[in-house]
């Protein structure tokens, strides 16, 4: 059963402390000029305890942004627990924040549980937010997205929700063009291909 | 503190340091290459992988509200991982004019004057014009469409031997077929003596006039010093003295350095950092009707095999297909069907569904314009650099007109517009029109005057003999067409230019090019001919 965000000494770590901690640390994102590196980079308490019950309510999130893949998916969250990526100081705090809104607009706390549309209609919420509540939420889809389609754990396997087959073994030009393709193909008007 | 002369110092290792790096060698200069990226054994090193953390080692980007440019940092510089498309830039770029009227291009140079170096380029990368046979599935499909309409379109001119059509171009071709600088100028520059050294990052230039008989450069002082720190290790920090310093860090990593040298070089021209140009590179995506038959994102060369000049003359512009690999397409943009008003909009069941679709079924036009130099790279003390685009009334038109068009043929071919919407590094979307490329020049641009440049047409930085810019940095506008072409022809002209005013015996350029096949397949560090004991701490 999920409970709200507490701090390690046991303490409820008040929503707007924690969000002040976030919108500090969020404020550096400026210093990342790389795409994928995002800025949040405080660790909350409390629900890093239960990870078994973080990695639920996680896999609930990624199913729900990504609908169709395996909650069983080995790889589902990895990118929550990547040290790689700044969310990982972040994941319990995650999820403690999916379970309280659960109780707040659906009255139980297990998100996870919840069916696809309630969920959806909880992150949806999150997003429509703003300051750094929506950094997190915006952040956490956005990671979710790139690690899921993308494959990025499983270069051999890629994505097959999106027909992603990852690294290639014994490619064959063939397979990459068609037959005849000057049915394709249109006038040209230079000789090599360089523009004039 | 080690302090090492040399003869000719280049920084960098990519498409403008390759051509100095080999030929002052080959001259007979002591040459170091000075590579602030990993060093790279092209057929061990590189993966088929979509992993952040890989391609984040390699490639770098750099992000202002309205441009983000991507670059790579790594032996051989962007070569490892381009996609091999080496085409000439049109004549027309070459008389492309400022807002006064006043050429862009220093007096003289032009393509007729570029196209004996261009042949240098096509020869040591073995470029060849892609066989109708191993075009792409998305490249036909892109080829037909401008087939319907009437348009002409090209096959594109590539460096690369026996490719395999695996998709992975980007992250590095494992299969030893791309012709990076890394199967042949590189490799052939140790062979001819020249020491690369990487890990090892420029950090300021400094004047120093020393005479001291030694090398074959006897009557030249040394001129420069050259303050340097290993990113790896200990952070070793050597002072290279040298008689001719070459800068090819690429157009930020150029500009930044002489930006961060400014106080050391007082007169370098106002111009450094400035007249930044983009290739107007302007994209739309759209999802193909069902009497098209199927493109394929992820198989086949990672560019499509097709361009299309049609429009160059008219508007200035060429066009072609693109074919993002996922973690390019995601983490780059927010992909929505045009007129799906459901939501979630970029995340969730409407977003898988056109995921699903994207292998397949999505087309991606990338058109590229001769848009004017209107990026500046500005340094804002320590370490930090801001990168900003001018935004004008004709640019605006330019990217709504070109936007226009691209969604026209699109429409015409009985397509579904799929609404692209840039977003930031945390996902965020850009507050207003965005323009993102890899084909970035122009930021020491070279010119006929110091007021308007920052070398002249020869590549030397004005008020510093013996200091020269050889890369996209001195490339003075957009090319319309990939870069890197342009800037190894550029880079071997200003060479041959050195060649010529420093000759100390040695055939023309030309007669010197050794075909990639009989190589040494791996660039190693080598030792320095030149290696003095520490000098000072
Ligand atoms: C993914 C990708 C695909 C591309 N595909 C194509 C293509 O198909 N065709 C095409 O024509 N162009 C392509 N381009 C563009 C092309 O790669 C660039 O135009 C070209 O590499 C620029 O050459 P350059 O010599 O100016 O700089 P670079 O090739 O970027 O080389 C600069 C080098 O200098 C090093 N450096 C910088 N500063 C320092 C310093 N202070 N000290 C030491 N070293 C330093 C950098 O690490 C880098 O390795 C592509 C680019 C990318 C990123």
């Amino acid at each position: 059963m999920a409970t709200p965000p507490r701090s390690n000494t046991g303490a409820t770590v008040s929503r707007r402390a924690a969000l002040k901690s976030l919108a500090v640390l969020a404020a550096g994102v400026g210093a990342a000029c790389t795409p994928l590196r995002m800025a949040f980079r405080w660790a909350p308490g409390g629900f890093d305890d239960d990870q078994a019950l973080v990695d639920r309510v996680l896999r609930g999130f990624a199913t729900a942004v990504v609908p169709g893949l395996s909650v069983d998916d080995p790889n589902l969250v990895r990118h929550f627990y990547d040290d790689d990526y700044p969310l990982a100081k972040f994941r319990g705090y995650l999820a403690s924040d999916l379970c309280q809104e659960s109780v707040n607009r659906f009255g139980t706390p297990a998100f996870d549980q919840l069916p696809l549309a309630q969920r959806t209609k909880i992150i949806e919420g999150k997003l429509a937010k703003g300051g750094v509540t929506r950094r997190l939420y915006r952040g956490a889809v956005y990671l979710t997205q790139i690690a899921c389609y993308a494959g990025i754990y499983d270069p051999d396997r890629g994505c097959p929700l999106i027909d992603f087959d990852g690294r290639r073994r014994n490619t064959s030009v063939a397979d990459s063009t068609y037959p005849m393709p000057h049915r394709f193909l249109s006038h040209e008007i230079t000789s090599d291909g360089n523009p004039l | 503190m080690r302090t090492i002369k040399t003869d000719a110092l280049v920084i960098g290792s990519g498409f403008g340091a390759a051509p100095p790096a080999l030929r002052l060698a080959q001259a007979g200069f002591r040459v170091i290459v000075v590579e602030q990226g990993p060093a790279i054994n092209p057929y061990t090193d590189f993966k088929q992988t979509q992993d952040p953390q890989y391609i984040l080692k390699y490639l770098k980007g750099m992000s202002g509200d309205r441009l983000s440019v991507t670059y790579a940092e790594a032996m051989g510089g962007g070569s490892g991982f381009y996609e091999m498309v080496s085409l000439r830039a049109p004549s027309k770029v070459f008389s492309q004019v400022d807002d006064r009227g006043r050429g862009l291009w220093p007096r003289g140079i032009d393509r007729v004057l570029l196209d004996p170096y261009y042949d240098i380029a096509d020869e040591m990368l073995r470029v060849e014009q892609i066989a109708p046979e191993l075009v792409p599935k998305s490249g036909l499909v892109f080829s037909l469409m401008m087939k319907n309409l009437g348009y002409s379109c090209e096959r594109v001119r590539y460096a690369v031997q026996g490719c395999l059509a695996s998709g992975f171009c980007v992250t590095g071709c494992v299969y030893g077929a791309k012709q990076s600088l890394l199967v042949n100028y590189l490799p052939q520059a140790v062979k001819a003596g020249a020491a690369i050294e990487t890990d090892l990052e420029a950090l300021t230039v400094q004047v120093v006039r020393r005479f001291v008989k030694d090398g074959p450069l006897n009557d030249i002082p040394y001129r420069y010093e050259v303050y340097c720190r290993r990113r790896t290790g200990r952070r070793e920090r050597i002072r290279f003295c040298t008689k001719l310093l070459i800068l090819a860090g690429g157009t930020i990593g150029t500009a930044k350095l002489l930006l961060q040298s400014r106080e050391n070089l007082t007169s370098l021209s106002t111009q450094v950092g400035r007249n930044i140009a983009f290739n107007g590179s302007v994209k739309a995506a759209a999802l193909l009707p069902d009497h098209f038959p199927d493109g394929d994102m992820f198989a086949g060369r990672s560019h499509p095999g097709m361009m299309s000049y049609h429009f160059l003359e008219s508007r200035g512009i060429t066009i072609s297909a693109a074919k993002p690999l996922p973690l390019q397409a995601v983490a780059a943009a927010r992909l929505r069907l045009d007129g799906d008003t459901r939501t979630p909009s970029f995340w969730g069941a409407p977003h898988v569904e056109l995921m699903r679709q994207y292998r397949r079924r999505m087309m991606v036009l990338v058109a590229f314009g001769m848009t004017p130099p209107l990026g500046v790279l500005e340094f804002r003390g320590g370490l930090a650099f801001d990168l900003q685009l001018k935004m004008t009334d004709p640019l605006r038109r330019y990217f709504r007109d070109t936007k226009r068009l691209l969604h026209s043929i699109l429409l015409r071919n009985g397509c579904r517009l799929v609404d692209t919407e840039f977003v930031k590094h945390d996902g965020a979307s850009y507050p207003d029109l965005h323009f993102s490329t890899s084909h970035h020049v122009g930021s020491c641009r070279m010119a006929d005057s110091k007021a308007r440049g920052v070398c002249n047409a020869a590549g030397e930085v004005f008020s510093y003999p013996g200091l020269y810019v050889s890369d996209g940095a001195a490339i003075p506008t957009s090319l319309a067409v990939n870069t890197s072409l342009t800037i190894l022809a550029n880079a071997e002209r200003i060479t041959d230019g050195i060649l010529r005013r420093y000759r100390t015996g040695g055939e023309p350029v030309s007669a010197r090019t050794e075909p990639a096949a009989s190589l040494s397949a791996t660039p190693e560090t080598t030792r320095y001919d030149s290696i003095e004991p520490a000098v000072g701490k």
